[in-house]
């Protein structure tokens, strides 16, 4: 059936390109609800309440009823905002997180664009997130927003490093920059976390991802008790919606790409390849919410000292460590 | 336990700190994954409800006296005297030994459910009861009449100043000379 249909279209190949962003962007838009609803049901349960509940069946279409009711909502521009650029930002970043998921490969074959460079593009692409929020941030003409914007930089550009050297062993020891070719390796010579320097790459790869995503202990880009909330304090509405379906959209990204790097895609018994992808997108977005709710978040200075100091010099050595490994 | 450590120790060494974090981060996770299995505190309010304890200070009830058919109340007004907020308002009926209320009226928008009304009762008449779902879309909704404060509602009323109509009644009947010698009395 589905061979069929993707049969049908590749008969027409600017209707396929067509059909396939379409998907996309609406799986893009759909993700972050059953994420949102994970995250609020771990919240709730974490605290000892049961979470979002009345809505559906235990409360599953709270987040479609929120997302509708955030469609409803008035649109306020603070006066003095810098409106082009206040316009812009929220799908700037909404458009990183779809183009992200362009090149992720979902099961064999289920790729919108095989790339043969994917992982230095996602790389590229996501960072375009940064700057939606320092557009946010900027035009939002508000002071906690401007902060916030600044700090989010600040930090994202900061955990980039580690990540993106982290990465690099993973490209190192697979010997490909392709995403599909690293989780093809990985279904030959078994996955990447079971070697040693991949171990040390992933650890850092999830704290550099938690601070991507801007999750607890490095949440300073929308800390509440200090700024409000940070660069979307001015958005309501529709263009709020889209800076939280991204935020959201991300964390389903960045756990799928970790998949991908280190735990082996869609590789995995008995069950179907596409299954298997988002049985460890999921274990791994429980286990971001579940650290989210355990620390308290740390200071602007102990983050970056934490990243500059620690993180860089370690994943630095790690790399020289891979390639030592890996390069045949 | 081991010794604290801040950033700003000057012998501080950012991968003891690391590590130390990671422990700490460890620690923290067993705890909320311990809590993730706990059972929840919630009660689905509209749905389930916690008991109410025995001396909750909820909706007010005139007391029904089940062996003289009749509510407690005799309409001697302390209960309003003792108000702060000027909440109580009644109409006595009859007078002496076998008086009563026709009507007792309670604006609980003004009242603070403070209970002194309660205390200041000599005939254990008004009680304040377990409800406290008062809530309403209509302003006259504070407005609580006899009827909607007597144990037994309107049932209760109409038997209480029946009670109280045919003892008054009766009494009326038993002593008209004495009465006549009371009017006299009381005009001299």
């Amino acid at each position: 059936m589905i061979e069929a249909i993707t049969q049908f279209f590749k008969q027409y190949p600017l209707l396929w390109t067509f059909v396939k962003a379409v998907v996309l962007a609406s799986f893009t838009l759909v993700i972050p609800l059953a994420v949102i609803y994970v995250e609020r049901k771990i919240a709730g349960f974490i605290q000892s309440r049961l979470g979002p509940l009345h809505v559906g069946p235990q409360g599953a279409f709270q987040t479609a009823a929120d997302a509708l009711k955030l469609l409803l909502k008035e649109d306020i521009v603070p006066e003095g905002a810098d409106k082009r650029f206040f316009y812009l930002a929220p799908y700037i970043a909404f458009i990183s997180t779809v183009l992200c998921f362009m090149v992720l490969p979902f099961a064999p074959g289920w790729v919108a664009l095989e790339m043969n460079v994917a992982v230095l593009f996602i790389i590229g692409v996501s960072l375009f997130n940064v700057v939606s929020i320092l557009m946010a941030g900027w035009s939002s003409n508000n002071k906690y927003s401007l902060l916030g914007g600044l700090r989010a930089v600040a930090q994202l550009l900061s955990y980039e490093i580690p990540m993106v050297l982290s990465v690099l062993a993973v490209v190192f020891y697979t010997g490909s920059l392709s995403l599909t070719g690293i989780i093809e390796y990985q279904v030959k010579h078994g996955w990447n976390i079971w070697h040693p320097p991949i171990m040390i790459a992933a650890l850092i790869y999830f704290i550099c991802a938690l601070a991507e995503i801007n999750r607890t202990p490095f949440d300073l880009p929308e800390a509440e008790s200090e700024l409000v909330s940070g660069f979307n304090t001015e958005y309501s509405g529709m263009r709020f919606a889209f800076f939280f379906a991204s935020e959201f959209a991300n964390n389903f990204f960045i756990t799928a790409f970790a998949a991908a790097l280190f735990f082996g895609g869609w590789d995995g018994p008995v069950l179907p390849p596409i299954v298997w992808t988002f049985l460890k997108v999921f274990v791994m977005i429980f286990v971001f919410m579940w650290v989210r709710w355990t620390p308290p978040r740390l200071r602007i200075d102990q983050i970056l000292r934490f990243a500059w100091q620690l993180l860089v010099p370690i994943s630095l050595a790690n790399l020289l460590f891979a390639i030592a490994l890996g390069v045949r | 336990m081991s010794r604290q450590r801040t950033m700003r120790d000057t012998e501080y060494n950012p991968l003891v700190y690391f590590i130390d974090g990671l422990v700490t981060l460890f620690n923290g996770m067993v705890v909320t994954w311990r809590n993730l299995w706990r059972p929840k505190v919630t009660v689905r309010y509209p749905y389930q409800r916690r008991p109410v304890p025995p001396r909750y200070r909820g909706l007010f009830y005139l007391k029904w006296n089940e062996e003289k058919q009749r509510l407690n109340c005799v309409g001697c007004t302390l209960c309003a005297q003792a108000c702060p907020t000027d909440v109580i308002s009644m109409v006595k009926l009859g007078k002496g030994t076998h008086a009563g209320v026709s009507e007792f009226t309670m604006d609980l928008g003004r009242c603070m459910f403070c209970n002194l009304c309660v205390e200041a009762c000599p005939f254990d008449a008004i009680y304040m009861g377990p409800n406290y779902e008062l809530a309403s879309e209509r302003r006259d909704a504070s407005l609580f009449r006899i009827a909607d404060l007597a144990q037994g509602g309107e049932e209760a009323v109409r038997k209480n100043i029946e009670t109280i109509e045919r003892l008054l009644a009766e009494e009326e009947k038993a002593k008209p000379a004495h009465a006549v010698h009371a009017a006299g009395g009381e005009s001299e």
